[in-house]
């Protein structure tokens, strides 16, 4: 071969005694090692990587061979022995076990291990969302932003019930005047939750204490509905229409904060789009002129 | 039954069927597994080392195999492999043994010295002796240019080395051996 002629002229120039050596092998290896190599590196891959490996099997032993190796051995030893192992094992036994059948006591929800994979899976996507948010953002989801004085939902169907039945002819604003600036209002909220959110948890060493004396103090009529269980709160605000919540929310509203938003904002005078997403400011500054008009 | 004498496009073209996977990739272990073998042995000396070596190696490029760019041969890519299994194999070795730098140079030979066949009067057991006096790189070339017969070109794809780099390194192994040859 022109190659092997090429690297042998090379290696006589180099060295002689070497292009002179005779190249023997000094190695050996084990007994049909080339043989089995190869189903021995696919086992492992199959072990690693559950794959089928039934092709595997079937270059050197029937197929489904080792699926049925440990029952065929345990056949022939019974058969070996002939009853011996068996009479031997149950005689060993007390005569209550011996006779009973080998059915565990236990039973399981119905279908539950026909839910089970979806159940896990759900879990596990359910892990798998809450880890994709920053890590930031997880914290925060514990923290509680709000508080609310104390039996306040307890208190709060009473406290509407009973301002339902004094007043039932309040004025209807339309809802749709008020939307713009509810959108706008709803993100300055957004963007004020966020700061505070990111503030206490750069500031975790400072504990966030409310006190009593700041909390806003409740009408008197929230305060006889205390005793209210959840249970009965749920039961008197299913029990309210939403005509009476609507009219309920109309008397109560500020007049103040009606007039702005039913007057003093027409849509005309609200920052455009383009102003708000380009600059943080617009916004801020459209609250501050709405709150010196109200003042 | 997998078909070892299948050529490498054959092979890797069943590897992508995954009904055909299993069987291809047996076909591509029985093509190459002496090949590889005997390159790795020579490298790390001791049988049941260089089995270990082989079947991780192979096991990575189940791995890989899926990414592997067509535009390079197989065999030069599992040479490749091989060569960097080997020596990350010796230098893991290196590092777990307690002995001085100068014992563990040395940790090779007396793996040989170890073998069931070995006898230091014999010149192809002092030629493997000779071997181990060489860098591991440079033992690289030597094995696959005297074993393997692998011409340069190929050789530098395997040890992405330039051809001019690889032939020097050859002819100082050869010196180095032949010297070793003389004076022993």
């Amino acid at each position: 071969m022109e190659k092997n002629r090429d690297i042998l002229n090379e290696l006589q120039n180099i060295s002689p005694l070497l292009a002179g050596m005779e190249k023997v092998n000094v190695f050996t290896v084990p007994d049909g090692y080339f043989d089995s190599i190869s189903n021995t590196v696919m086992l492992g891959i199959s072990e690693d990587f559950s794959i089928d490996t039934s092709f595997i099997e079937s270059q050197d032993v029937p197929k489904g061979y080792f699926d049925n190796l440990p029952g065929n051995i345990l056949n022939k030893i019974k058969n070996h022995v002939g009853t011996t192992v068996q009479s031997n094992e149950t005689n060993e036994l007390p005569e209550i076990l011996s006779t009973l059948q080998r059915n565990h006591p236990f039973s399981v929800p119905g279908n539950y291990f026909e839910t089970l994979a979806d159940s896990i899976m759900n879990r596990i996507k359910m892990k798998g969302e809450e880890e994709s948010l920053p890590t930031v953002l997880q914290d925060l989801k514990s923290i509680p932003s709000f508080v609310t004085p104390a039996h306040y939902f307890e208190d709060l169907p009473a406290q509407i019930l009973e301002k339902v039945k004094q007043d039932t002819g309040a004025k209807v604003v339309s809802l749709a005047r008020r939307f713009p600036v509810v959108k706008y209002a709803a993100a300055a909220m957004i963007t004020g939750a966020l700061a505070l959110g990111i503030y206490k948890y750069s500031n975790k060493s400072f504990p966030v204490t409310i006190d009593p004396s700041s909390t806003v103090q409740l009408d008197p009529s929230i305060e006889k509905g205390k005793a209210m269980d959840e249970q009965k709160f749920n039961e008197t605000l299913n029990s309210l229409s939403e005509e009476e919540i609507v009219n309920y929310l109309q008397k109560n509203n500020s007049e103040t904060d009606i007039a702005i938003l039913s007057s003093d904002v027409e849509e005309k005078n609200l920052p455009s789009q383009e102003d708000y997403l380009l600059d943080n400011q617009t916004l801020d500054n459209f609250l501050k002129e709405i709150d010196t008009k109200a003042n | 039954m997998p078909n070892q004498h299948l050529d490498d496009k054959e092979l890797l073209l069943q590897f992508k069927e995954p009904a055909l996977k299993e069987r291809a990739f047996t076909g591509i272990i029985k093509k190459y597994q002496e090949k590889l073998y005997w390159h790795v042995r020579r490298m790390v000396v001791d049988h049941d080392d260089a089995n270990d070596v082989l079947q991780n190696m192979f096991i990575k490029v189940w791995n890989g195999l899926d990414n592997f760019r067509e535009d390079s041969q197989l065999y030069t890519w599992l040479y490749r492999i091989a060569t960097n299994e080997s020596l990350t194999f010796l230098e893991q070795q290196k590092k777990r043994s307690s002995v001085s730098l100068s014992d563990s140079d040395g940790m090779l030979a007396n793996k040989l010295k170890a073998e069931k066949d070995f006898d230091s009067k014999k010149i192809e057991w002092k030629l493997q002796l000779a071997m181990q006096q060489l860098p591991e790189k440079q033992r690289v070339v030597f094995n696959l240019r005297y074993y393997d017969e692998m011409p340069y070109e190929e050789m530098s794809r395997v040890l992405e080395t330039s051809e001019g780099a690889l032939k020097a390194s050859y002819h100082h192994a050869v010196k180095k051996i032949e010297n070793y040859l003389l004076n022993s």
